[in-house]
């Protein structure tokens, strides 16, 4: 009798990992923005076209009890709430919409079969996009707010192996940004805004873009609407490209292989203002030519 | 399996706090607002349609000016004088007299035109010359775009935005009288900016004239963000003041000016921008004359006399205008922006017009530009006004303009463009006169009717006229003036080498000019024919060179030369407006920053032989050398300047407006300290 249970259950064990690998059910974890929203409805989408199944799970008082009920092979985790609260489920998770700057400040325990992907974009990107956008410009500022202060040392160097310089001065209050600025701004041709609450925020973007257009420098910036206010140039993830490396990410914890503890974004869209390229007398490459020429060095 | 719910409600807890304090996601994806939108982005000059020329605050601090009508001398093609000490007269290929009308003179976009006179009283102007961000100069008719009167330049003055966290501090002591101080401050943070600045500006003038003169002024401006897409912005200006007048005698003359403005932006995130705006102004100036003159009588009827003559005369103007553009995001090849404006003068003054009650100006125009990038090579312009004014003609302005690149860096421009000069109140309405004071007539009245009947002529006519002196005496039915305007120039941007240039062929046809012209009118002294009358009446062909390089040849140096060479031929001989422009004039700026923080830069001015019109003297070609040294320190951590400028620095006694105002050397100390 006992024998034939465990074949039984050895059967059973079998036929459900079996059935999980031919369609594994992924529990969509969310935090409840906008974008993460955004997200999991293209992951939604995506998951259903492949023939997966998937549930989707707000962050909130209840999602603890919803997560005990859901048995899913794999999770993802949209924003960093979610991504702390599914961090020991001890299945294969791939975490996204998460910043640099939230993982230093909440350092994340190390799980098995895990992956995160940030949305900053990795540094060597960044300084290969000023070289290829501003072929004679080798100056580069940059605000660091408390975010940024401590990577100082790490963007001088890696700028410094491009053949960059960066000139970096620090802000530690909303009100310093324009006078730094006006002390900034001579010794460089090019700012870098990198994501940094303190430095780009919604009060702090007018005065900045303001003061950065009377010079004449050009912004290379984090964001899609940071172009629209007035940056030269953004380099960003969109939601769509987030997901597509969420599900290919996916696909390989699925599969068994390992993956990279933290990722940087894999797919990105290098958007040029063109109204303001031309105001500040720039000839900048197509759009299309620097993402691709971007895409090449990387 | 007991750990399991233990460590989910830790992950949990630890997730809610993170929550609450942690970074966001949405630095990445959080709106912003949209700053950079089409009214405050420039134009690359490279792309204008028109010829501009753009003066930046570098420029500004280079040139040593203190007023900023001595900015437009770097401006090929501009000359500025003097009438007295504070009235200048800033004009563009001549056809100028000390009201210079045919030029339109704008603040942020926003006309400062006299609604009175017409020209600019650029003494009254509510900003110090630190408040300006940059000045775009039109040389050429610009009617296409801003309507009456942008008609042989057009001067768009913009000033400095509020950013917050700036403030200010300049002083200017020096020869002459000169004592300015300015105070600048702006502040405010996330969604409200404001910036405020006020100060004073005095000096003594021309020494062969009573005319020192003093303003004082202030502008106040405020941008309210209200969301991501929609901004509000609001400003208020006010200038008084006061000046010695000394023409015939000497008398006071005071002026009070306020604006206001409130404009409604809204940004798309396509990129496309809409606003509405209100504009109110209003001005008010006092002169008040109080002379003896002489009548000498009627042998044995009417003994001579010294009559008080009492004219206060007041003129008060004011201006309201609504005004509403949208301009299409650019995304595509095609960008174009389309409007109208709404504007209403009134103006009063018994003195000017013998009439106690308000004469009204009123003014719509519709309008439409777009520019069409048909390849990389070839851009294409076009646009139009249409107006309506109650003074002068109901017309359309349009202009056409083609810009093609022959290489990298080297372009050539084509365009022909239209546009008309309205009269003004002045010249259509002016009665500028004065009456048979009350102590004659009280004298004519005591003559026995006999004696009256027995006066042999003239007198007996004379005795009969109320009007004692008549200024002018306008006959009305004026017609805008037309001007057709076509140049074609060559540009240069050459960043690898340093050098920006323009030379640029211009060709003008002037119809319509209204000229002065003197007319005889019965006066109680007799018939007198130095009164005058405003007829269109005359044409004139305008044709020229004009060309300005700008060469940076080292770090820290840099050079801007500007020459024209100007040629104004017309039929009406007696008018002599060849005359009144300089055959040729040239200008050169040269700035280089020197070790240990010092800075100098030196200018040379050419102005050939000319006269202005409505009575100056002919004038001889005149030579100026400017020269300012700075030197920039740091005061208690704050950045500092101290310079030391010297215009005319040669002391070249030439002639300005007429042959007794002699220019002559002026000195002054100027400190600067911002923080």
């Amino acid at each position: 009798m006992l024998q034939r249970l465990i074949w039984l259950t050895l059967l059973l064990a079998i036929w459900a990992s079996a059935s999980a690998g031919a369609a594994p059910r992924i529990v969509v974890v969310r935090d409840d923005t906008p974008v993460a929203r955004q997200v999991a409805d293209m992951l939604g989408r995506e998951f259903s076209r492949l023939g997966w199944s998937s549930g989707e799970l707000v962050v909130g008082d209840r999602l603890a009890a919803d997560l005990r009920r859901e048995e899913g092979a794999a999770t993802v985790a949209l924003g960093f709430a979610a991504v702390q609260a599914t961090r020991q489920l001890g299945r294969p998770t791939v975490g996204a919409l998460v910043t640099r700057a939230a993982m230093e400040e909440s350092p994340l325990p190390p799980a098995e079969r895990s992956t995160v992907i940030m949305l900053d974009q990795p540094v060597e990107r960044w300084s290969a996009l000023v070289r290829l956008a501003f072929a004679d410009r080798f100056l580069v500022g940059l605000l660091a707010g408390p975010t940024l202060q401590r990577s100082i040392r790490t963007l001088e160097r890696k700028f410094q192996e491009r053949g960059l310089i960066l000139v970096a001065e620090t802000v530690n209050s909303g009100e310093s940004i324009v006078p730094t600025l006006d002390r900034l701004l001579p010794r460089t041709r090019v700012l870098l805004a990198l994501p940094d609450p303190l430095v780009h925020n919604r009060g702090t973007v007018q005065p900045l873009l303001l003061t950065t257009y009377r010079a004449g420098i050009p912004v290379v910036a984090y964001s899609e609407p940071y172009l629209n206010a007035g940056a030269t140039i953004s380099l960003y993830s969109t939601p769509k490209q987030v997901s597509e490396q969420i599900v290919e990410s996916l696909q390989q914890l699925l599969d068994g292989h390992p993956a990279a503890a933290v990722q940087s974004p894999r797919y990105f869209t290098v958007g040029v203002n063109r109204a303001v390229a031309r105001s500040l007398g720039l000839s900048l490459p197509s759009d299309g030519e620097l993402q691709e020429r971007l895409q090449a060095a990387d | 399996m007991s750990k399991k719910p233990v460590l989910l409600l830790v992950a949990l807890a630890t997730a809610r706090i993170t929550f609450a304090a942690g970074a966001p996601a949405e630095p990445f994806f959080d709106e912003l607002p949209v700053v950079l939108s089409a009214s405050r982005l420039v134009q690359p000059i490279a792309d204008a349609p028109a010829a501009v020329t753009v003066i930046d605050r570098e420029t500004i601090r280079a040139s040593g000016a203190r007023q900023v009508q001595e900015l437009f001398r770097l401006v090929p093609g501009f000359v500025v004088g003097y009438r007295d000490g504070h009235e200048p007269s800033v004009s563009y290929q001549g056809l100028a007299d000390g009201y210079v009308r045919r030029l339109q003179v704008m603040i942020d976009g926003v006309s400062i035109y006299s609604p009175v006179y017409g020209g600019v009283d650029w003494r009254e102007l509510p900003i110090a010359i630190d408040d300006i961000e940059r000045i775009e100069i039109v040389r050429g008719p610009n009617g296409a775009s801003f309507g009456a009167n942008a008609f042989l330049a057009m001067i768009n003055i913009i000033t400095r935005e509020a950013v917050g966290h700036e403030t200010g501090l300049t002083l200017n002591a020096g020869s002459d009288g000169i004592a300015d101080w300015n105070v600048r401050h702006s502040g405010g943070s996330g969604n409200l900016l404001y910036r405020i600045s006020a100060g004073q500006r005095a000096d003594n003038g021309f020494d062969a004239l009573s005319d020192n003169s003093r303003t004082g002024f202030m502008n106040l401006r405020a941008n309210l963000r209200l969301d991501s897409a929609e901004e509000v912005a609001a400003s208020v200006a006010a200038s008084s003041g006061s000046g010695q007048i000394d023409e015939n005698f000497v008398r006071p003359q005071n002026f009070e000016n306020y604006h206001g403005n409130l404009r409604w932006t809204r940004t798309t995130e396509a990129g496309s921008e809409f606003w509405l705006q209100l504009h109110h102004a209003q001005r008010h100036l006092t002169e008040d004359e109080h002379y003896l003159t002489r009548m000498p009588g009627i042998p044995g009827v009417l003994p001579a006399m010294n009559l008080p003559v009492d004219m206060a005369y007041k003129v008060e103007a004011t201006r309201d205008e609504f005004e509403a553009q949208w301009t299409a995001g650019s995304t595509s090849a095609l960008r174009w922006l389309g409007g109208g404006q709404l504007r209403q003068d009134a103006v009063r003054s018994p003195g000017l017009f013998d009439n106690p009650g308000w004469l009204r100006n009123n003014l719509w125009r519709l309008f439409a530009s777009a520019e069409y990038r048909v390849s990389e090579r070839l851009l294409l312009h076009a646009g139009a006004t249409y107006e309506h004014p109650s003074l002068g003609d109901s017309g359309l302005s349009p202009r056409v303009a083609a810009i093609a690149t022959l290489a990298p860096g080297h372009s050539l421009r084509f365009s022909v463009s239209r546009a008309q000069r309205n009269p003004t109140p002045y010249e259509e309405f002016t009665q500028h006169g004065y009456a048979v004071p009350d102590a004659l007539r009280e004298a004519v009245a005591a003559i026995p009717p006999q004696t009256l009947a027995a006066l042999p002529e003239p007198y007996k006519t004379m005795i009969q006229q109320t009007v004692y002196r008549q200024f002018a005496l306008a006959s009305g039915g004026l017609a805008s003036e037309k001007v057709v305007a076509a140049d074609i120039a060559y540009q240069a941007h050459l960043p690898a080498l340093h050098v920006d240039g323009e030379l640029r062929y211009f060709h003008n046809r002037i119809t319509g000019l209204i000229y002065t012209f003197p007319i005889s009118v019965p006066t109680f002294t007799g018939l007198k024919n130095d009164s005058w009358d405003f007829r269109n009446r005359d044409d004139a062909h305008v044709q020229g060179i004009e060309g300005n390089v700008n060469w940076s040849p080292w770090t820290g140096g840099q050079v801007t030369v500007a020459a024209t060479h100007t040629r104004i031929r017309s039929s009406n001989l007696d008018a002599n407006y060849a005359a009144t422009v300089p055959n040729r004039t040239a200008s050169v700026l040269l700035r280089q920053q020197l070790p240990a923080d010092f800075a100098v830069s030196a200018g040379y001015y050419f102005v050939g032989p000319m006269r202005w019109l409505s009575g100056g003297d002919p004038l001889p070609a005149s030579e100026r050398f400017d020269l300012r040294l700075a030197h920039t320190f740091l005061w208690d951590g704050h950045r500092a300047e101290l310079s030391a400028i010297a215009q005319n620095l040669t002391d070249r006694h030439y002639p300005d407006f007429f042959e007794y105002l002699i220019a002559r050397r002026l000195a002054w100390l100027q400190l600067k300290y911002e923080y």
